[in-house]
């Protein structure tokens, strides 16, 4: 074999000054490559945590056992979610790949690692009510976030599917029928004579109200069950809400 | 430089000594020159001049990046790991064939069959390496590589595994697929070892 090679690049490496890439360049490339492996394995997890959020505050489970249930079920998935946590999971593994020692160890072990990972990362985040705090951001900052994802209002307002809700605008016990706007201001006559009414529903006026039943024609609902618009939950939520307000409040009065 | 001084010197030694000064990295160079250019023709059908340009290249990116050296691996798999990026590099902006493997009449590929004991069996132990060039030309070049550095180029398992960026468990795997297909190939080609 040529033995000058070494030679002809030792003196190419003289003539046109080549010089070895400064240290600090590679350093900078693995630590990009280390944040960025943490900013998806966040994301992944945030993305999960808002998928327990929205499930919970969904109350899917009331689908369950009901006619047509897994269909309901499966249309109120926050797929937007379900697509954000695929895709930072499979960055996260493609970008841990390319750090020094990624490729050492088998892709299936990777993905598992990182799945115990995004998982306890997202019920972390649900646990200390981050995603609970991002999804009222979402709902209220984010105009197209509707139509992106499934929220309470858009789920529990599908008359053909059998679900209502509003707010009470009158109701008569006499005829077990009531009045009621829902969130798109329409009008409906409900019949809930043959319904199962959880106690802690108020149908005075004005409150709001979510409904498991069948539309019957236009505008003309007969209701199977009525429950309070906001579960278990959504009531801790709004708890948590008041008191942090209320809080809040007092820290103000103490200033003054 | 003192030659008898740098002959000591591990070839790690001389990477740390070659970002301070590239004059050490002569005796580095001329330590894998040939095994460089061996492996490069090995794996590719280019010609010798070609092989030489491609090793240049190959010792000149691996002085740019000496800096980037990972102490914990061995000198050697970094840098035949540079020059298999490289060459797959090279393949990609030339689109040359990868499937034609160059043999340089060495006879190190009875290694590959003999390795492994039930393959044998059914295979004459004085195949030639020819025609073991020839068989391999119908495997997959993959295949063919991790065959290449593992029965030529005497690499073991971690080596391999640090070369190509593969876990270790896929590196056997491979190996023992390659083996597989060959023996497959051979059957179906109707290919005679016996010369």
């Amino acid at each position: 074999m040529n033995q000058a090679i070494s030679q002809k690049v030792l003196e190419k490496i003289k003539e046109e000054k080549v010089l070895p890439k400064p240290k600090w360049r590679f350093s900078l490339r693995r630590s990009l490559v280390g944040l960025a492996l943490l900013a998806f394995l966040t994301s992944g997890s945030l993305a999960f945590s808002l998928i327990v959020e929205l499930l919970d505050r969904l109350e899917t489970g009331n689908m369950m056992g009901r006619p047509n249930g897994f269909r309901l079920l499966f249309a109120g998935l926050p797929y937007f979610w379900f697509l954000l946590l695929a895709l930072a999971s499979f960055l996260a593994v493609f970008d841990f790949l390319r750090t020094r020692n990624g490729y050492r160890y088998r892709l299936k072990n990777i993905a598992l690692v990182f799945v115990v990972i995004i998982g306890s990362g997202g019920i972390v985040f649900y646990t200390l009510g981050v995603s609970d705090k991002m999804e009222d951001y979402l709902e209220k900052k984010i105009s197209f976030y509707e139509k992106i994802t499934r929220t309470p209002k858009t789920f529990w307002l599908q008359p053909d599917e059998g679900l209502l809700s509003g707010v009470v605008m009158k109701s008569d016990e006499k005829c077990h029928c009531l009045e009621m706007m829902d969130w798109n201001r329409e009008i409906w006559n409900v019949d809930y004579s043959k319904a199962d009414i959880r106690p802690k529903v108020n149908m005075a006026e004005g409150e709001a109200i979510k409904i498991i039943g069948e539309e019957l024609e236009k505008m003309h609902f007969e209701a199977q069950e009525i429950k309070p618009w906001m579960g278990k939950r959504m009531m801790k939520i709004m708890e948590n809400r008041e008191n942090s307000m209320e809080a809040e409040l007092m820290r103000r009065e103490t200033r003054r | 430089m003192e030659n008898k001084n740098l002959k000591n010197k591990t070839d790690e030694e001389l990477a740390g000594l070659t970002k301070i000064n590239p004059d050490f990295y002569l005796p580095l160079m001329e330590r894998y020159e040939d095994k460089i250019l061996r492996y490069i023709r090995r794996i590719t059908n280019v010609p010798k001049e070609t092989a030489e340009d491609l090793g240049q290249e190959i010792f000149i990116k691996a002085y740019e990046n000496i800096n980037d050296f990972d102490e914990k691996l061995k000198f050697s798999s970094w840098l035949y790991r540079i020059a298999h990026n490289h060459v797959i590099s090279f393949w990609r902006k030339t689109k040359k064939e990868r499937n034609v493997f160059s043999w340089d009449g060495d006879e190190s590929f009875k290694n590959i069959l003999e390795s492994d004991h039930d393959m044998v069996k059914d295979l004459d132990r004085k195949i030639t390496a020819e025609k073991m060039a020839q068989v391999l030309e119908l495997t997959r070049p993959e295949y063919k590589e991790v065959l290449v550095l593992k029965y030529m180029e005497g690499k073991d398992y971690a080596e391999i595994s640090d070369i190509l960026r593969k876990p270790i468990g896929t590196i056997g795997t491979m190996i023992s697929r390659a083996k597989k297909d060959i023996q497959k190939k051979i059957k179906k080609n109707n290919i005679k070892l016996i010369p």
